[in-house]
C-alpha cells in the first residue's frame, strides 16, 4: 500500500467533519470517494495533503508518517487539484510548469521543461498552451489544473471533483487519460466524485462517506442499491448496459 | 491530436518578455543621463559622463555630484523599491488595490513625520515661500516616520496571526489603521502652530531633493535586499496567483509567505517613505502596468517592476524639475498626473503581451 489514512478526524470548532476515517490505496489503484454534499469528502483530501491540519489520525505514505515530512518534501510526493482553481494572468504553459515547484531549487531546469511538456502533450493542451488562464474555459481550467498536479509527478494524486465543469466527451477523455497515466506510472489516485456512473466507469475502489464515516470501502461490489439508498437516500437499481455498469435512481 | 509547435511560441514568448526588460533597463539608464544634464544650469552629454569619471572642471563636476547624482540615484532606488514592494503586497495578498496607501502605512509614517515636527520639536522655519518651509532635524523626522510605518505594519502582521491569515484580515486592518493614524495626524495638525502645520503638510508632498548620499545609500540596501528575498521566493509567488489552496498543494508556506511578505514589502516602502515623504502611485500602479503588459510570471514581474518604477520616478521627478523651473513640483502629484492616464490607456487592453 502506497497511502494509508488511519483514523483521520477533523472539525471545525465543535462540529466534527471527519470523525476516523481510514482506508488505504495501492499504487497504480483509482479510488473514488463518494458521499452526499457536507459528507467531509473535499474536507478528507485537505486533510491528506495538510492543507487542514487533522485533530488526529495518521496519514502513511509508504509506511512513513507524513507528519515528518516538511510542505514541499509532501508536494513532491502528493498532488492536489482543488476544486477550484484561481484565474490569472499566467499562461497555461507556465501554470503547468508550476507543478514542478517542488522540485525546483533556485530555477527550472531542463528536465522541469521536459515534464511540462510531455504533460501538457498528454492532456492534449498543446493549442492552447501560450493562452492565460483567465481566457480558459471552465473544462480547459480543469483540464490545466490537473496537468499541474501531473507535473508534480507524484505518487499520490488527489483529485476535488475533477470532472465537474466538463462536458461528457471531455469527462471520459479527462479520466481515460487520468486513468491510463497513473496506471503507467503506478500513481494512487483519490478523487473525490459525484457522478456514480463515470466511477464505476473508471474507479477500481469505491469509498463511500456518511456523516463523517466511512459506510462502505472496496471494489465494485459494494456499489449495491442498499448501500446507495443508504448513503444518498434515494433508491436506485444497479444493472449493466452493455456490459458497463450504471446506477439508475428509481 | 493536432500537434502545436507551442514550444517554439513559448520560447519566442519568453525571448519576447527578456527583450522587454532589457529595454526597459536601458531606457532607464538612458533616462538617468538626461536627467542629471538637465535642470537649472543646463549640461551636456560629454561634460556629465567627464564629471562622472572626475575628468570635468570644478564647477560642473559639483552639481553632478552633489545636486543631480544624488537625485537621480534617489529617483532610481525609491522608484524601484516603492513598485517591486508593491507588486509583492498586490501578490501576497490577491487584491489589486494593495498599497502602501491602502494598508496604513504611508499614514503611519505621516503620523510618525507629524509627532516629531509637532510634538518632539523637530524644528521649522517658517516664511512666506513653500520653499522655505523646511524640517530641520532631518534625522529624527525620518526616523519617528519609519517607526510609524513600522507600527503599521506590525499591528497588521500581528493582528493577522492573531486572527487567521487571510488577505481580506490583512486588508481590512490596514484600512482600519490608515483611518487611526490619519485622524492621529490631523488631531496633531489641530493643535499645532502655522509654522509647524505647513511643514507636515510639506513633508507629505514627497521630494527626492531630500535624500543626501548616505540616505541613498540606507535606501538602497534595504531595496536590494528586499528584492533579492522578493526573487528568491518568484515562485512561492508565482503558486499563489492559482490560489492558497492551490499554492498548499504545491508545497507553499503560504501564511509564511502572506506575513513575511508583507513585512519586507512594509520595511522596504517604510524605509524610502521615511527618508523621501509620501510618493503616490508608483507602488499601486507601477507594478500594475508591468502586469498588463509583461504578465504576472514573477520571473519577469519583479524585476520589471525595479525597472519601470525607477523609469516612474525618474520620468516624474525631472519632469516636476523642468516644468516651471526654477520652481520644483511636488513629485508624487507628477507621479500621479502623468501615470494615471498611462495607466487608463493599458487598462483599454492594447499594447499587451500577455
Amino acid at each position: 500500500m502506497i497511502l494509508r489514512v488511519d483514523g483521520m478526524r477533523f472539525g471545525y470548532a465543535s462540529t466534527p467533519v471527519l470523525s476516523g476515517v481510514g482506508f488505504a490505496v495501492a499504487p497504480g489503484e483509482f479510488m473514488a470517494v463518494l458521499g452526499n454534499n457536507g459528507a467531509g469528502k473535499s474536507t478528507l483530501l485537505k486533510c491528506i495533503n495538510r492543507i487542514l491540519r487533522p485533530n488526529d489520525g495518521a496519514v502513511l505514505l509508504d509506511d512513513a508518517d507524513t507528519k515528518r515530512l516538511g510542505r514541499v518534501e509532501l508536494a513532491r510526493q502528493v498532488g492536489y487539484v482543488p476544486q477550484r482553481m484561481e484565474s490569472s494572468r499566467m499562461t497555461v504553459y507556465d501554470t503547468v510548469l508550476l507543478g514542478r515547484r517542488p522540485h525546483i531549487e533556485w530555477d527550472a531546469g531542463r528536465r522541469d521543461y521536459e515534464v511540462t511538456e510531455r504533460v501538457i502533450d498528454q492532456l492534449g493542451l498543446g493549442h492552447i498552451a501560450l493562452r492565460t488562464i483567465d481566457e480558459l474555459s471552465g473544462g480547459e481550467l480543469q483540464k490545466t489544473a490537473i496537468a499541474r498536479a501531473l507535473a508534480q509527478e507524484p505518487r499520490v494524486l488527489l483529485l476535488d471533483e475533477p470532472t465537474s465543469s466538463l462536458d461528457l466527451r471531455n469527462q471520459l477523455d479527462v479520466l481515460g487519460t487520468v486513468r491510463r497515466v497513473t496506471r503507467e506510472h503506478g500513481v494512487a489516485v483519490v478523487a473525490v466524485m459525484h457522478d456514480l456512473n463515470l466511477a464505476l466507469r473508471f474507479a477500481d475502489r469505491f469509498c463511500f462517506l456518511s456523516e463523517g464515516v466511512v459506510h462502505a470501502c472496496g471494489g465494485p461490489e459494494v456499489v449495491t442499491p442498499h448501500v446507495v439508498s443508504a448513503v444518498y437516500g434515494v433508491d436506485v437499481a444497479v444493472t449493466s448496459v452493455n456490459d458497463v455498469a450504471v446506477v439508475v435512481p428509481l | 491530436m493536432s500537434q502545436v509547435p507551442y514550444r517554439e511560441y513559448y520560447a519566442q514568448h519568453t525571448r519576447r518578455k527578456m527583450l522587454l526588460l532589457v529595454a526597459l533597463v536601458m531606457t532607464t539608464a538612458v533616462f538617468a543621463v538626461v536627467a542629471v544634464r538637465v535642470g537649472a544650469v543646463g549640461l551636456s552629454t560629454g561634460e556629465v559622463l567627464r564629471s562622472l569619471v572626475g575628468l570635468s572642471e570644478k564647477a560642473s563636476s559639483a552639481i553632478v555630484w552633489n545636486v543631480r547624482l544624488p537625485r537621480v540615484a534617489t529617483a532610481v532606488v525609491a522608484g524601484a523599491g516603492l513598485a517591486v514592494a508593491g507588486a509583492v503586497m498586490q501578490s501576497v495578498l490577491r487584491n489589486p488595490l494593495a498599497s502602501p496607501f491602502t494598508l496604513g502605512i504611508s499614514q503611519g509614517a505621516a503620523f510618525g513625520a507629524a509627532v516629531a515636527i509637532v510634538g518632539l520639536g523637530a524644528g521649522v522655519t517658517g516664511s512666506a515661500s513653500a520653499d522655505a518651509v523646511r524640517v530641520m532635524d532631518a534625522w529624527s523626522v525620518a526616523g519617528c516616520a519609519f517607526a510609524g510605518s513600522m507600527v503599521a505594519t506590525l499591528t497588521i502582521v500581528a493582528f493577522s496571526k492573531y486572527r487567521g491569515v487571510s488577505p481580506q484580515t490583512m486588508v481590512l486592518a490596514g484600512v482600519a489603521l490608515g483611518s487611526l493614524f490619519s485622524a492621529g495626524t490631523v488631531l496633531l495638525q489641530y493643535f499645532a502652530e502655522d509654522a509647524k502645520v505647513a511643514a507636515v503638510v510639506f513633508w507629505t508632498f514627497g521630494d527626492l531633493g531630500r535624500a543626501s548620499w548616505r540616505d541613498v545609500a540606507i535606501m538602497a540596501t534595504t531595496t536590494v535586499l528586499g528584492s533579492a528575498y522578493f526573487m528568491w521566493h518568484r515562485w512561492d509567488y508565482n503558486a499563489m496567483e492559482a490560489g492558497s489552496e492551490s499554492a498548499r498543494g504545491l508545497g507553499v508556506n503560504v501564511d509564511r509567505m502572506r506575513l513575511t511578505g508583507m513585512f519586507v514589502a512594509s520595511l522596504v516602502t517604510a524605509t524610502v517613505v521615511a527618508f523621501l515623504g509620501i510618493i503616490g502611485f508608483i507602488g499601486l500602479v507601477g507594478p500594475h502596468m508591468v502586469r498588463r503588459v509583461i504578465g504576472s510570471d514573477h520571473r519577469f514581474l519583479l524585476p520589471a517592476s525595479v525597472a519601470a518604477g525607477a523609469l516612474l520616478l525618474l520620468v516624474s521627478d525631472t519632469l516636476a524639475r523642468v516644468v516651471v523651473s526654477p520652481v520644483v513640483l511636488p513629485v508624487g502629484a507628477i507621479t500621479s498626473l502623468l501615470g494615471a492616464p498611462l495607466f487608463l490607456y493599458l487598462l483599454t487592453g492594447r499594447g499587451s503581451l500577455r
